[in-house]
C-alpha cells in the first residue's frame, strides 16, 4: 500500500504551527526554504491562510448573557491591562472589546482602580498586585522628580509671568505615537514610528 | 500537541472545500489589507515622503507577525499593532487603544490586479488600488506571504508622494514577537462625546478619546488611509516644539506641517483652539479635510485678553 503524502502532512503542520507562530528554529528555516521557491509548497500555504481568513470571516455565535455567564473576559482583562497575553490573544480581546460595552465598562473600571492604588503614597504595586518595599533608589528618583517638578513650577510661574502660557505640553512625536498606535488596529498600510529618519546617502 | 494539530490541520482542509477558498490572491481591497495584516516576514523597509520639492527618507529594520510590527532592535525598538505601541525597553511608555468600533469603509477603492513580477528574486503581483478612476497606490504583493514589499501612493497630479520598499526580505521572524512583553499599558477609552465633525472629506470619525494638554483625539479612516485630529482648548505656539516646520497654504490659510517619511504632521491656531493633524493622508486629500475644519486665525485682543487673565 503506497504511504499517505507525508511531505504534504508535514508541510500543512509546519505551516500551521509557523502561522501561530509555534516553530522551533530549525523549522523556521524548513518554512523559510519552502516559501522561497516550492510552488506548489506557496499554494498550499496560501490555501491555509484563505482558510483561515474565512474562518475569521464566519458570523460570530452569540451566545445571550444569560445562559453562558462567564462569556465576558473575567480575569483576562486583567492581564490585558497589564501586557500579559500573547500576540494573538491580546487580538481576540480587542475584537471583543469593540463589541462588548460591559467588557469596556470593566476594563475601565480596573484601569481606575489600578491608577489609585498606584498613587497610594509610599507603596510600589506591581502588576501581580504584590506590594513590595520601596527601594533607596526610588526615594532618590522621587528626590529628582520633586525637584524637577519645583523647577517645572517656578518656570510655569515665570512663564505665565511672562505671558508665554502657550507652550505645548507635549511633542509631535507623543501625537505621532498616539496616532500610529490607534491606527495599528486598522487595516491600512503597514504603520510604522512616524520619527525615524535618516540622512539620503 | 502533533495529533492536535493534524486534527486542525485536517479539519482546516476539510474546510477549503466547504468554504472554496481559493489559493490565489485576494478578491478585495480589504482581503488585501487583512492577508497583508497576517504576513509573516522580517528584513530592511526604506521608506520615503516627497512633498512640494521636501523628501524625507528611512530605512528601518522591520519585522511582521501576528498583526504586529516591530522596528528597529535592542533598546530602540518600537513595537506596535492591534491599537498597542511602545518604544524603547520595558521601562518605557506604551499605550494601547481600546477601540469602539471598527469601520467597514472601501467603497472608496477598486483594485485591479496587475501583471507577474518579481522583487528581491521572489515571485510578486503588481496591485493597482484605483479611486475614481485614477490610479492612488499601487502595491507589489509577494506571492507567499502576501506582504507588501513595495508600494506607492501617488497625489492627484499622478507623482509619487509616498514609497516604500523592502530591500532586503525573509520570512523569518525572531520567535519573540508572539510572546508576551510583561508590560503595563496606559490605556486610552474611547469618549462619549467627540466635538469634530461625523466626516471630513470621505473620511469617517471612528472614535475619540482624550488627548494631551487636556485636549481631545478623534480617529478618521477611509478604509485605506487614516488621520488623527489634536485639538484643545487654548492656542499653542507650536514653533516651541519643533524646529523643523515648513509653511504649507491651503485654499488661502496659512498652516505649518513637518514631514517625517512615514507620516505628516499640520499645525495650525484656530480662532480658540490649537489643531493638529497628523496621518499618512495623501496632499489632495488633506486639502478637502483642511477645508472642512476649523480655519486658522485669531480671536480679538478683547477675547485674548480675557483669555489671558482669566483662562
Amino acid at each position: 500500500m503506497a504511504p499517505l503524502i507525508p511531505d504534504s502532512e508535514r508541510r500543512g503542520e509546519l505551516f500551521s504551527a509557523y502561522l501561530d507562530g509555534q516553530l522551533a528554529p530549525g523549522e523556521v528555516t524548513e518554512v523559510s526554504d519552502l516559501l522561497d521557491g516550492d510552488a506548489d509548497a506557496i499554494a498550499e500555504f496560501r490555501s491555509l491562510m484563505g482558510v483561515r481568513r474565512s474562518v475569521r470571516l464566519l458570523p460570530e455565535f452569540e451566545v445571550p448573557p444569560h445562559l453562558l455567564p462567564d462569556g465576558h473576559l473575567g480575569d483576562r482583562l486583567s492581564a490585558y491591562l497589564d501586557g500579559e497575553l500573547v500576540t494573538l490573544e491580546h487580538r481576540r480581546v480587542t475584537r471583543h472589546l469593540v463589541d462588548c460595552s460591559d467588557c469596556r465598562g470593566g476594563l475601565q473600571e480596573l484601569d481606575r482602580a489600578r491608577i489609585a492604588v498606584r498613587s497610594l503614597p509610599g507603596v510600589d504595586v506591581t502588576t501581580t498586585g504584590e506590594m513590595s518595599a520601596v527601594p533607596a533608589v526610588r526615594h532618590r528618583k522621587r528626590f529628582i522628580a520633586g525637584g524637577i517638578g519645583a523647577a517645572a513650577a517656578t518656570a510655569l510661574l515665570v512663564g505665565l509671568a511672562l505671558g508665554n502660557s502657550d507652550q505645548p505640553a507635549f511633542s509631535l512625536d507623543d501625537l505621532g505615537s498616539r496616532h500610529v498606535a490607534r491606527a495599528s488596529a486598522e487595516p491600512g498600510f503597514a504603520v510604522l514610528p512616524p520619527s525615524m529618519e535618516v540622512a539620503l546617502p | 500537541m502533533i495529533v492536535r494539530r493534524m486534527i486542525v490541520v485536517g479539519g482546516l482542509a476539510a474546510l477549503v472545500v466547504a468554504v472554496g477558498a481559493s489559493p490565489g490572491l485576494a478578491d478585495d481591497l480589504a482581503d488585501y489589507l487583512e492577508d497583508a495584516g497576517d504576513a509573516i516576514y522580517s528584513g530592511q523597509r526604506l521608506v520615503g515622503t516627497t512633498w512640494d520639492g521636501i523628501e524625507r527618507v528611512g530605512m528601518v529594520d522591520i519585522q511582521h507577525h501576528g498583526g504586529m510590527t516591530s522596528v528597529g532592535a535592542g533598546s530602540d525598538i518600537a513595537m506596535m499593532g492591534a491599537g498597542r505601541m511602545h518604544l524603547g525597553g520595558p521601562d518605557d511608555a506604551a499605550i494601547s487603544f481600546v477601540l469602539e468600533s471598527t469601520p467597514d469603509l472601501h467603497a472608496r477603492y477598486t483594485v485591479e490586479n496587475g501583471e507577474a513580477t518579481r522583487h528581491l528574486g521572489r515571485p510578486a503581483t503588481v496591485l493597482d488600488v484605483m479611486e475614481a478612476g485614477r490610479l492612488r497606490v499601487r502595491m507589489v504583493v509577494d506571492d507567499s506571504t502576501s506582504a507588501p514589499v513595495v508600494t506607492q501612493v501617488f497625489d492627484a497630479a499622478g507623482d509619487v508622494f509616498r514609497y516604500s520598499s523592502m530591500v532586503d526580505f525573509s520570512v523569518w521572524v525572531d520567535p519573540a514577537m508572539v510572546q508576551t512583553d510583561g508590560r503595563e499599558y496606559r490605556m486610552m477609552l474611547p469618549i462619549e462625546q467627540v466635538e469634530l465633525p461625523a466626516s471630513l472629506g470621505e473620511y469617517q470619525l471612528i472614535d475619540g478619546y482624550s488627548g494631551p494638554d487636556d485636549g481631545q483625539q478623534a480617529f478618521y479612516t477611509d478604509g485605506l488611509f487614516s488621520f488623527s485630529v489634536f485639538t484643545t482648548d487654548r492656542r499653542l505656539n507650536w514653533r516651541a516644539i519643533t524646529d523643523d516646520e515648513l509653511p504649507y497654504v491651503s485654499a488661502g490659510h496659512s498652516y505649518l506641517r513637518v514631514v517625517a517619511p512615514t507620516s505628516v504632521w499640520v499645525l495650525w491656531n484656530a480662532p480658540s483652539s490649537a489643531m493638529a493633524l497628523v496621518g499618512d493622508l495623501p496632499p489632495d486629500h488633506l486639502d478637502q479635510v483642511l477645508t472642512e475644519l476649523p480655519r486658522p486665525g485669531t480671536d480679538n485682543w478683547l477675547k485674548r485678553m480675557w483669555r489671558r487673565v482669566f483662562g
